[in-house]
């Protein structure tokens, strides 16, 4: 069964746990720069917005046509995709390209990283407490978005025949 | 089905792979007068400056080509097509049948007059390996591109004093405007690689052994000379088999990848595909080109129609640690592009929206109502707003749409991703 990360931004409390967790499991250190996830925190005051991002795993990824040592693949098991670090040479390429954000570059290591789903045990979405980070199956994520409209909807009702 | 793939580049090897994804059953011979597996050649000039060892070049290994069981014919050039018998001419005499036929020719340096000893270029890894064996002092590029700049602060990594020689008035002259060109000359300078530009280069001095070069303005002395002029897309084996070859230069493709002559499909650096901004033939010769038209082209032959969208171009180069990228047309190239059919006839005003923070600099090309291409000069990576700004031109979206969203919270909080691009648009200084 298909598997995705799914995010409820209005869920989010900009707690950075998903970050820490990520940075921790990637690199043994609780570190906000070496983390494959990110909030974009925006707004300010009273209308501060709190979104997660995360690459998508993308159908038919930019990233991968872009990388010019062929280091980024889709793992067969998990459906993720994976930077080969071996491959990489750091020339930044599929950071540029990336529409969504979901690729950074390692200060450290002098290459791309990315998120790999954590070998299909994404760790990030065990850390979220508020549930704005899930690790749905398509069918279950369907279902959930279904109920939430259905909810939606009845409330919407009741406000109008009151 | 009988396939047969003529090049082993990152085109040809893409259409393979995808081919026998797609289709378990077909023979795929893939021909290539090379003799090493698939390697890359945007990262040759890492292997020159030594940053990474040779076989890190590769990009697959013989054992990688052995899964996708097909039949490897490499050194092996082909003479001739023959597309009524459906027949491909091998270099020992060997006639090899096809059902589909795939180009993946590449293309290939350019070189202007005879080379001698200490003239080189840099596209195959037998010329990179070429390149370390010549140990000499002082080298002269000729060319400032991306290939002409990488090759020249490889050499200066390896203790060459270089000296880099462009005939347009500044660096990078496909990828950045005066602006961003003349701070990557100012580093380069800084770090004491000697550039000359608007200077063209009239003979090369020396009979056996290249001694020196003279421009229209002076005499430089060197004993290594680099070509980077550019590249010119393999088509002379088409051309001899009746395949049409567009007046840009590249073989001639419809949307689907196929040549003139049915069943015979090309991608790659060979083709001249249509610029996705401007709709018009254009060679983007990118290895992410390549590599997506080697997908398409897989599809089409294994019977699943696919649309090629169109190719584009992205500069990506790294100077000393700075970061310098760009995509779409830069302002001088949308001045002499004035004309195109995308605009419908009447040329747009064009306005530029750049800012400069110390060693980050910016700029987008606006014209009318659509962003037709941006630079970047050490923007910053963590703000991963480039590649949300390129996905916006390359969705040829509206400008003014854009601003409008931008200016309205309400509106924003829907598309709250947008807020990413906010900082390129606010605050902006404004020209023309």
């Amino acid at each position: 069964m298909e598997k995705a990360l799914v995010i409820n931004p209005e869920k989010c409390t900009g707690c950075h746990s998903c970050e820490m967790v990520c940075s921790l499991v990637h690199d043994k250190e609780c570190n906000l720069n070496l983390s494959r996830i990110g909030i974009l925190k925006t707004g300010g005051g009273g209308t501060q917005e709190n979104m997660p991002i995360v690459c998508q795993q993308c159908r038919d990824p930019f990233c991968a046509d872009a990388c010019i040592t062929g280091a980024i693949t889709r793992n067969e098991r998990t459906e993720a995709l994976v930077v080969n670090e071996d491959l990489c040479v750091g020339c930044k390429t599929c950071v540029v390209a990336c529409p969504l954000g979901g690729v950074l570059y390692h200060w450290i290591k002098q290459c791309s990283m990315k998120c790999d789903l954590c070998e299909g045990d994404p760790q990030c979405a065990k850390a979220c407490v508020y549930g704005a980070l899930e690790f749905l199956s398509m069918d279950e994520w369907g279902r959930k978005k279904r109920l939430k409209g259905a909810e939606n909807l009845s409330r919407l009702c009741e406000i109008i025949y009151k | 089905m009988q396939v047969v793939v003529i090049g082993n580049g990152i085109a040809g090897f893409s259409a393979t792979s995808i081919l026998r994804h797609l289709d378990r059953q077909c023979q795929i011979t893939l021909i290539s007068g090379e003799s090493s597996p698939l390697y890359s050649p945007c990262v040759l000039a890492d292997y020159v400056s030594g940053e990474i060892p040779r076989e890190r070049v590769f990009v697959k290994s013989l054992q990688d080509y052995k899964r996708h069981s097909l039949t490897l014919l490499l050194g092996h050039e082909v003479k001739e097509i023959d597309p009524a018998k459906k027949t491909v001419l091998r270099d020992d005499g060997a006639s090899i049948p096809f059902d589909k036929l795939i180009l993946a020719t590449g293309s290939r340096a350019v070189t202007l007059g005879e080379l001698k000893k200490g003239i080189f270029k840099l596209k195959t890894l037998q010329d990179a390996d070429e390149i370390l064996k010549h140990g000499g002092k002082k080298a002269v590029v000729i060319g400032a591109g991306p290939i002409g700049i990488e090759v020249g602060i490889a050499l200066f990594q390896r203790g060459y004093r270089v000296s880099i020689l462009e005939m347009m008035d500044h660096v990078l002259p496909l990828g950045l405007d005066n602006m961003g060109a003349s701070k990557v000359k100012a580093i380069l300078e800084e770090r004491g690689i000697e550039v000359f530009s608007s200077e063209r280069s009239e003979s090369i001095l020396g009979t056996e052994q290249v001694k020196g070069l003279v421009t229209n303005r002076r005499e430089i002395e060197c004993d290594t000379l680099v070509w980077a002029v550019g590249m010119r897309p393999n088509v002379e084996l088409a051309a001899k088999s009746g395949i049409q070859v567009g007046d840009k230069g590249g073989i001639h493709v419809n949307s689907r990848m196929e040549t003139s002559i049915p069943d015979i499909y090309a991608c790659g650096d060979c083709v001249e595909s249509n610029d996705i901004l401007t709709g018009e033939p254009y060679p983007n010769l990118f290895w992410h080109n390549a590599k997506r038209q080697g997908v398409v082209v897989a599809r089409n032959c294994a019977g699943f129609p696919t649309d090629y969208p169109g190719s584009h171009n992205l500069l990506n180069v790294d100077v000393f640690g700075n970061h310098v990228a760009g995509f779409g047309f830069t302002e001088a190239a949308l001045n002499r592009f004035r004309d195109l059919k995308a605009f419908g006839g009447n040329p747009p005003r064009i306005s530029i929206i750049e800012r400069e923070n110390n060693a980050c600099y910016y700029r987008l090309v606006i014209a009318g109502d659509r962003c037709m291409g941006a630079q970047f000069l050490n923007a910053d990576l963590t703000q991963r707003a480039m590649g949300l700004l390129w996905s916006f031109i390359l969705q040829k979206r509206s400008v003014e749409g854009l601003l409008k969203i931008l200016g309205n919270e309400g509106l924003l909080s829907h598309k709250p991703w947008l807020r990413r691009v906010r900082p390129f648009f606010k605050g902006a200084r404004s020209v023309g």
